[in-house]
């Protein structure tokens, strides 16, 4: 055989497996024709074929593995760990082992209190003082995830024979794999609990922290029913902060679970939060049918990885098509760009899904829409057949041919006797947002879904477009989608001023949003602003003087600030949209900056570099942190939590600080990572502000058996101490703009009063009686004044 | 790295063995398992002889050590692994075919790479492996005087346990080409391995 005839026979042989096996035979016959030696020479390696993977694996597994480890004089005895002392804690017993790690049971030794903890030994022991450093820096920030369906991090460190160890949570439960199967849970029981896994995955990603090694035996769930994800970041630690690199090859034993990897992990390329979207994507698969996405094609670990590289998993089966293999092959594609971008577009997919809505998985066509439409409304549908022509017709009419579409709409609709063309539809959704509540929500749906296509279309008006938005928006909201009412409502308003700009500047093209400059500190004195109960906004220069009314008290307004230009002002809404809106301070061109959805208030409205944060509340009481430019475009989302408020902005715009169940966290931007400051959830806290140079947080806090009094701490969180002195109620604390002092109120003889101190708390006075003050004296309701004290000084 | 690695740019080592140099592949043989030794050694002092060996960390390990983290060039990462990988197969190969030629009563000839001897020392293969390593190396033999790349494949990937990019990146061919090529040896050699052990049988 020469070189052309193996390269020949290895093209047939790669063509015949891609034949499917019972028309094999039959390909191998065409395409040798009457050449029986090639025939046979084919036919035999095919046969081979079957059994070869399987062979080579089991064959490294006994001999290449073991070789390596007999190279490396590995033995298998050693001593033993249970009974050892580990730091603070005591081995009880080995529950786990894993190629790079061993997991023991283990409680506290000092016998200071009973606690359960699983203590995990890493290996290989680090070579320097550097990665040990590291090994600590990163279990900071592990350290730092607080959310109820993660593990947490306790403690850790290195032991005296050099190893990391890392102490744990312990969490008593069962695989997810094997819960849902002991448990008989239904499909829609298991995609509920996959959301939940998915949420607490975005937590850890909007932490900066990737799991990496996502699989059933890291998802426990405890006989509550409670989801608990192990060893997040671990898989971080344990690569980096070992001596070597990430391992990119393999033989025999390695730390990442092959089953579970995803493609770039095998390509030793970069690792990203998109790749626990793939590995949540090999989680929801094989709780859904039962196996692994490549389990199949891979008796050996090689042919695995060939599998997760290269081929696609088969489709679930079992009855699941449809929108759930779109949505877990979407998951699972090969290419990251190709994911969701994040764990919460899966679980909103996944949340989609369940309720009844076209999965973005999908392509969107008018044809899967209209059968999703039609899929919900079935019973319905069947009873009028002829609305489903209408719709489809008009779903249809959206995307192709208006003019002709709307015809054969109006010759349907007549004898349907519905909405006689897709503008009717559209004014029906108009008129249903004003609706107080909604008779069928499916039907919203499909108006919405109409009405944003034909809104969509590329000759549409603005003004028709925004108004459509809107209205979609607000039925959106009523269905409670938030996410998607919040972004619909926010466009049409960005829209909505863009238009406006234009008809002001006389069809000239103008520049938004960005004429905002951020003003130098201290270089302009500014009025300080207030609000006069039930919410009217004045301002009043330093000295007291000139006190002038901004907002028209027929509109309750309240939380003002002074925006980044510093000749606006940016305040909230009562009442109406409680959005956040931007004024000059005679009142006028009062602009609204935000579109919250019925129902949700925008609070506390803070310059930050260019832009606002604020908090937003919604209707459940739940608060979020957000940014959005002075424009209203780029409304983000900052922060994970749901009960983030009291935002205060760094003086360089580098961080904000934010209150989450009474502790202190600093967002750093635009990385967007979370630190927790502080670790007393039980004492209240209040955040006043950064210092003008940027080093010192300063807020109050009630500690058992006191009053509400001022703390200063630095902005990593250390240096906490108390600057009140005495037992007085302290607060709404303020820094002098050059950060020497600090201005607070105080009721230190029965009545309010206004005080001054120094920073380190010595020298207080009583500057009540002071002009100034009657910014904050009794019944004017002060909100939050400016931050400019300097008069107090 | 500040003290002298015999595999950094300067010696030219890893340089010599993509050339092809002889001399130079027999200079990494021993070099790498001295290095695999010594490291596997300090290993299992850290986790008290109480180990499951990660190869592939232990193999990545031996590479920073002598070519040093300042060459991150994956051509000669992938080299590296290649070179390992063929040292692997002549260990493990040359024990197998001693053992099964003595058992059957034939001579031995005593071609054992110095740091090979203790390796296989410590392997506690069955008969039946040892048949099958011998079968495959015997196999392997005759594939690669037909098909010398698609046993360069094979070296790489089942001795080696390199990934199909790294394979890729050391014999200069596409990941495509690495992944036809494995798939059409491992067929080749398992027909040829039956064939061979059914004879013995």
């Amino acid at each position: 055989m020469n070189e052309p005839r193996v390269e020949r026979l290895s093209a047939l042989f790669e063509q015949a497996l891609s034949v499917p096996p019972e028309k094999r035979a039959e390909f191998v016959r065409q395409v040798c024709g009457d050449n029986t030696a090639l025939q046979r020479e084919l036919g035999s390696l095919l046969d081979a074929e079957r059994s070869a993977a399987k062979y080579f694996d089991d064959l490294a597994d006994v001999v290449v593995s073991p070789a390596y480890a007999a190279l490396a004089g590995a033995e298998t005895a050693g001593p033993r760990w249970e009974g050892r002392r580990v730091g603070a804690y005591r081995l009880v017993r080995e529950i786990g082992r894993g190629g790079m790690s061993r997991v023991f049971l283990a409680e506290r030794a000092d016998g200071e209190f009973e606690q359960q903890v699983a203590l995990k030994l890493l290996r290989p022991g680090f070579d320097s003082d550097i990665d040990v450093m590291r090994f600590r820096a990163e279990r900071q920030i592990l350290a730092s995830l607080s959310h109820p369906n993660i593990a947490r991090l306790l403690d850790g460190g290195v032991t005296d024979d050099a190893l990391p160890y890392l102490v744990l949570e312990y969490v008593d439960g069962v695989p997810v794999d094997r819960y849902c199967e002991s448990h008989g849970l239904t499909t829609r029981q298991r995609l509920e609990l996959f959301v939940t896994i998915a949420d607490a995955v975005e937590y850890a990603h909007r932490n900066s922290v990737v799991h990496r090694d996502l699989k059933p035996s890291n998802i426990l769930v405890t006989s509550d029913g409670t989801v608990k994800l192990l060893d997040f970041g671990v898989a971080k630690l344990i690569e980096e902060g070992a001596p070597s690199a990430r391992p990119t090859t393999r033989t025999g034993h390695r730390w990442m679970t092959p089953e579970y990897a995803a493609p770039e992990q095998i390509r030793g390329k970069p690792i990203t939060p998109r790749t626990d979207v793939y590995q949540l994507g090999a989680a929801l698969y094989e709780l859904l049918a039962g196996r692994t996405p490549f389990r199949h094609c891979g008796e050996t670990i090689h042919e695995l990885e060939g599998a997760i590289l290269e081929r696609e998993p088969d489709a679930l089966g079992g009855g699941l098509g449809g929108d759930l293999d779109a949505i877990v092959f979407k998951a699972l594609r090969k290419n990251p760009d190709e994911r969701y971008a994040s764990a919460s577009e899966f679980a909103d997919d996944v949340r989609r899904h369940l309720t009844g809505h076209p999965v973005r998985a999908r392509r969107q066509t008018f044809g899967y829409l209209t059968r999703r439409f039609a899929h919900r409304n079935r019973f319905r549908l069947a009873v009028a057949a002829g609305i489903v022509l209408v719709l489809v017709t008009a779903l249809t009419a959206v995307g192709v041919e208006e003019k002709r579409a709307r015809r054969a709409l109006a010759e349907l609709a007549s004898r349907a006797g519905v909405a006689d063309s897709v503008p009717a539809v559209v004014n029906e959704l108009l008129g249903l947002s004003s609706a107080d509540t909604l008779a069928d929500t499916a039907a919203a749906r499909g108006l919405v879904r109409i009405g944003l296509a034909y809104a969509r279309a590329p000759s549409r008006q603005p003004q028709r477009r925004a108004q459509i938005l809107e209205a979609a928006g607000i039925v959106q909201a009523k269905l409670r989608e938030y996410d998607s009412a919040a972004a619909l409502l926010q466009e049409a308003l960005v829209m909505r001023r863009r238009l406006a700009e234009v008809r002001r500047a006389g069809n000239r093209t103008v520049a938004i949003g960005s004429s905002a400059a951020v003003v130098a500190r201290g270089t302009m004195r500014r009025p300080l602003l207030f609000t006069r109960p039930p919410g009217i906004v004045f301002m009043v220069d330093e000295d007291g003087s000139h006190e002038r009314r901004i907002t028209d008290p027929s509109q309750p307004s309240d939380a003002p600030a002074w925006a980044a230009d510093g000749r606006r002002v940016l305040l909230v809404h009562l009442s109406g949209v409680r959005g956040i809106y931007i004024v000059n301070p005679d009142g006028s061109g009062l602009t609204q900056v935000t579109a919250p959805p019925p129902g949700w208030q925008d609070y506390g409205p803070l310059a930050f570099g260019n832009g606002i944060v604020f908090f937003r509340d919604d209707s459940t009481g739940q608060s979020m942190i957000y940014h959005v430019n002075v424009d209203g475009t780029g409304l983000t989302r900052l922060t994970s939590g749901l009960r983030d408020i009291n935002v205060r902005p760094s003086p360089n715009a580098d961080f904000v600080l934010f209150r989450r169940d009474n502790d202190i966290y600093r967002l750093d931007l635009p990385q967007r990572t979370e630190t927790r400051l502080t670790n007393t959830p039980k004492r209240h806290k209040g955040i006043a502000g950064v210092s003008p140079d940027g080093t010192t947080i300063l807020f109050t806090r009630i500690d058992p058996g006191r009053f509400e009094q001022i703390f200063v701490m630095s902005v990593d969180g250390t240096h906490t101490r108390r600057i009140s002195r005495g037992n007085y109620y302290d607060f709404l604390p303020r820094w002098s703009p050059d950060g020497t002092h600090i201005a607070f109120s105080s009721s230190r003889d029965g009545t309010n009063g206004v005080y001054i101190m120094r920073a380190d708390g010595s020298d207080v006075r009583d500057v009540s009686r002071t002009p100034l003050t009657l910014a904050m004296r009794p019944g004017t309701g002060v909100i939050d004044v400016n931050e400019n004290l300097s008069a107090w000084r | 790295m500040s003290e002298a690695s015999p595999l950094t740019t300067d010696s030219g080592l890893l340089e010599a063995v993509e050339r092809g140099d002889a001399a130079a592949l027999t200079a990494l043989f021993s070099l790498v398992y001295r290095e695999l030794r010594i490291l596997a050694r300090q290993q299992r002092r850290r986790w008290h002889g109480d180990i499951t060996l990660d190869t592939t960390a232990l193999v990545h390990e031996v590479y920073l050590k002598l070519v040093g983290r300042q060459q991150p060039a994956s051509r000669s990462r992938a080299h590296f692994f290649a070179v390992a990988a063929k040292a692997m197969r002549h260990i493990l190969c040359n024990y197998a075919r001693d053992r099964s030629r003595n058992k059957r009563g034939g001579r031995v000839p005593h071609i054992r790479l110095e740091p090979g001897e203790d390796v296989v020392g410590h392997l506690q293969l069955t008969d039946d492996q040892t048949e099958r390593l011998a079968a495959l190396d015997e196999a392997l033999r005759a594939f690669a005087r037909i098909a010398e790349r698609q046993a360069q494949v094979v070296e790489c990937r089942f001795f080696g346990g390199m990934s199909i990019d790294d394979t890729a990146t050391a014999l200069g061919i596409s990941a495509r080409t690495v992944r036809r090529d494995w798939i059409f040896a491992r067929a080749w050699l398992r027909r040829e391995m039956q064939l061979r052990l059914d004879e013995l049988d």
